[in-house]
């Protein structure tokens, strides 16, 4: 066994050789500073009373300006620039925030998840549908127009997965067991998030995070919405930010349709301007691929 | 000492960290996400978000376990950095050419195969060489969870190399 230890740690010594560069010392010095500085802000902004107004600006949600069905959506990354400067915008009175995510559903009983989880990676996302009737799904993580990761179904229980093309995986289709779908994460980690997008399920997610405030109802192409929102009390966990999210829910499903959230920028690469465009998956039909 | 003084001292001892454990803590990255940008990027949001915490971490003595946790959990987090987006599919991992051998490429493609968690106890156990009992403290499981995922994961990979040498004969 010691060998084979040896062989493995051989190999991906190896594997990790690559020359490494210099680190940019001063770009991380000088970002952990904006970020010092941002928490500082942030604190403060949380502590008083400028939340609504704040996250009201960035989004461009003052009377009228929201009021565009989903092209608000297909906007909304250029929207939020940080340090770029987007002079048709209202400029945010506090710290700059960003768009990170955005769901859409696309029917009453199912809905498909479009979900860009990094900005930084053009046409990276997550792709997928769950049926809570049927209760059947799947997902697929797309880079550009291939997948590039594994695909995964959802049957009621059972849970399957297979690796994206081009990578060693003999085997397919592969039922996962029980211990294994908990250690990946449960259902929710197997549909793009859509299991919690629900309004029991955002709300209590939303919840633990600091006091949910109900915005409102808003009209959005004649749908009517009612909007939810917290803002963290503390740090979000992995992260380090605070950040910001709404929920839309629509009246009459129930069904959460759209979720914002915004970050503070936390290094470099975040105070770059998103330029990821979402896609809209309203009319598309839903498929479910059996394995 | 004056705050200017503490500063300029914590950013001398940040610095000297950061310029010592650069190219061994990239190289983990590399491994754990299995692609050279996104490692890039991994290590840079963490040693920015380090730097943040910088006085209480390096008081603790602890900046190598914590910048060893961030880049574990940050991978992971990737797609599901922001709670309610939970993915656990992996994202676009691709590795540039390399001048790797067959054999090294057999093993970085069964790597990517593995689940996240699982490549994490390999990157960490075998290339980091760390002990099973700090895995552990890494991951935030117990012990035994790493021994379950060490044993899967060897197994999976055992499987997935055997195929592949057999699909390339």
């Amino acid at each position: 066994m010691n060998t084979d230890h040896e062989k493995l740690s051989a190999a991906m010594r190896r594997l990790a050789s690559a020359p490494t560069g210099t680190p940019p010392l001063d770009e991380l010095v000088r970002s952990g500073r904006r970020t010092v500085r941002n928490r500082a802000i942030g604190r403060s902004v949380l502590a008083g009373v400028g939340v609504l107004a704040l996250v009201g600006a960035a989004l461009g949600l003052t009377a009228g300006a929201g009021d565009r069905g989903t092209a608000v959506v297909a906007e909304s990354p250029t929207m939020h620039a940080t340090t770029s400067p987007a002079p048709h915008r209202a400029t945010p009175t506090g710290p700059p925030m960003r768009l990170v995510a955005a769901f859409d559903k696309t029917a009453e009983a199912s809905f498909r998840v479009a979900q860009w989880s990094d900005w930084r990676v053009k046409d990276n996302y997550c792709d997928g549908s769950w049926d809570p009737k049927t209760r059947t799904g799947w997902m697929g993580i797309h880079e550009g127009d291939r997948y590039s990761g594994p695909m995964n179904a959802v049957f009621g229980d059972d849970f399957y997965t297979r690796a994206p093309a081009g990578t060693a995986d003999p085997h397919g289709w592969q039922r996962m067991s029980p211990a294994e779908v908990k250690a990946a994460g449960g259902r929710d980690a197997f549909l793009c998030g859509a299991d919690t997008a629900t309004m029991s399920g955002i709300l209590d997610d939303m919840k633990k995070e600091g006091p949910v405030r109900y915005v409102g109802r808003r009209d959005k192409d004649g749908i009517a919405y009612d909007v939810y929102q917290v803002t963290s009390t503390r740090p979000v966990v992995g992260d380090g930010s605070y950040d910001t999210t709404q929920t839309w829910v629509r009246v009459s499903s129930g069904y959460v349709e759209q979720i914002w959230s915004w970050q503070a920028p936390t290094d470099p690469i975040h105070h770059a301007s998103p330029t990821v465009t979402l896609l809209s998956h309203f009319g598309h039909p839903i498929t479910i691929g059996h394995p | 000492m004056t705050d200017d003084n503490e500063r300029s001292s914590a950013d001398e001892s940040y610095a000297d960290f950061v310029s010592r454990s650069w190219e061994g803590y990239l190289r983990v990255a590399r491994l754990l996400t299995g692609d050279p940008h996104r490692a890039e990027e991994l290590l840079q949001d963490c040693l920015v978000r380090l730097y943040a915490r910088w006085r209480a971490v390096s008081r603790r003595g602890s900046p190598d376990a914590y910048l060893r946790r961030m880049l574990v959990n940050g991978n992971v987090s990737w797609w599901r950095r922001r709670r309610r987006e939970s993915l656990v599919a992996e994202p676009a991992e691709r590795i540039g050419p390399s001048p790797v051998s067959h054999h090294d490429d057999e093993l970085r493609r069964a790597l990517l195969a593995l689940p996240r968690r699982q490549r994490a106890v390999m990157v960490l156990r075998y290339y980091a060489d760390l002990p099973e009992r700090e895995v552990a403290a890494v991951l935030g499981c117990s012990v035994g969870a790493v021994k379950t995922q060490n044993s899967r994961a060897l197994h999976r990979l055992r499987g997935l190399l055997a195929t592949d040498s057999q699909g390339v004969r």
